[in-house]
């Protein structure tokens, strides 16, 4: 699907600009761009798109001919697809992949809070797969999740649905922890809208805890955006009986980070993320839920009180 | 300590435990692969590099 235009915002002959909006987690992202960029969104963001004049985060689009790697040692290296180097008064974030150049492919400007984001694409290395989507992963979730880190939310490692009945359940877990096949299991069983089988974002909005689908999905490939109230978090481990066991607050914030997607190239950004989990623990209980991979699980957490 | 009938009882001496958590790196940074269905240059990565499929 093409990108489509929400709102010039400006006409600069022969330039013309074009704006449009997606929501995530409860933050309104804007990407504005030459209108005749070749550009979409994938198909998972678009069920993510909004119509809305004020945005959170504001990215501009540009496409450059060419990039060569930023020049100096990064602050942060992921191992895999970016970096982050600090520059004048912002963060540079190089995305490289050896499958599509040898140079970064994207690069991202950001402002210390990621409030506005300058987005380059690299013409000659994305040029064979137009159109491309300038939010790709990792693109958006690094946005995001950083816009996030100010100790307005966090994403986590897990499975989000709300069942017709029972209201919103979060499971959390790490990989082959069993989010896919839980997501899977409730589905064949009750009424449920999976919110992500993969990566949930957490939010607090007057004392009461939120979860947020997200494009970011798994296996199971399900993905909404929806949101829900959570009475409380459930982390995922393989067992042969279903058995809930409460976790002190301590385990149960030391258990969430170990299943978030904090910046870790931001001490400061590191400790808002704690701090933040500190407040969800203190919010709701937090259950180590073994489980047994059939609809026994279902029932078991469908009857289930604190 | 607790109050019981109006007297502080002591509560029973519990010894420090540690307890290791695994932080799994692989998984908690952004942009390793994620799941086979990723499109466009990063699904391209991820295959070609050979990455597992960690999403579950």
């Amino acid at each position: 699907m093409l990108l489509e235009t929400t709102a010039n915002i400006e006409s600069t002959w022969p330039l013309r600009l074009c704006r449009s909006c997606v929501r995530i987690g409860g933050v309104s992202l804007a990407l504005s761009q030459e209108c005749a960029g070749q550009t979409r969104w994938s198909d998972a963001l678009s069920g993510f798109t909004v119509e809305s004049r004020h945005a959170d985060i504001e990215v501009t689009v540009e496409w450059v001919d060419r990039l060569r790697a930023w020049a100096g040692r990064p602050v942060f290296d992921s191992g895999a697809l970016w970096k982050v180097f600090r520059g004048a008064g912002e963060l540079v974030f190089d995305i490289t992949s050896s499958t599509v150049s040898d140079v970064p492919y994207k690069r991202l400007f950001s402002a210390p809070d990621f409030s506005a984001v300058r987005l380059l694409l690299n013409r000659q290395a994305l040029q064979p797969f137009a159109p491309v989507d300038p939010l790709e992963y990792p693109t958006d979730e690094l946005v995001i999740t950083n816009y996030l880190a100010r100790g307005l939310g966090v994403e986590v490692h897990g499975c989000g649905l709300i069942d017709s009945e029972s209201g919103g359940h979060l499971f959390l877990g790490h990989s082959g922890a069993g989010k896919s096949t839980t997501t899977r299991i409730w589905q064949s069983q009750r009424a449920v809208q999976i919110l992500s089988d993969d990566r949930i974002i957490l939010r607090v909005h007057n004392g009461e805890l939120w979860m947020y689908g997200t494009p970011w999905h798994g296996e199971a490939a399900f993905a909404s955006a929806g949101r829900a109230r959570l009475r409380r978090i459930f982390v995922l481990e393989h067992g042969d009986k279903n058995q809930f066991i409460t976790m002190a607050k301590a385990r149960a914030a030391a258990e969430l980070f170990a299943r978030s997607f904090p910046p870790f190239h931001s001490g400061a950004a590191l400790t808002r993320t704690v701090e933040f989990l500190e407040q969800v623990v203190s919010l709701v209980p937090c259950y180590q839920f073994y489980f047994v991979p059939d609809r026994s699980a279902v029932k078991a957490v469908s009857g289930f009180h604190d | 300590m607790t109050e019981k009938n109006g007297r502080r009882e002591k509560r029973t001496y519990e010894p420090p435990k540690v307890t290791v958590i695994s932080l799994r790196p692989e998984e908690a940074v952004l942009g390793h692969c994620k799941n086979a269905s990723a499109s466009g240059p990063v699904g391209g990565s991820c295959a070609v590099s050979g990455c597992n499929v960690i999403g579950s």
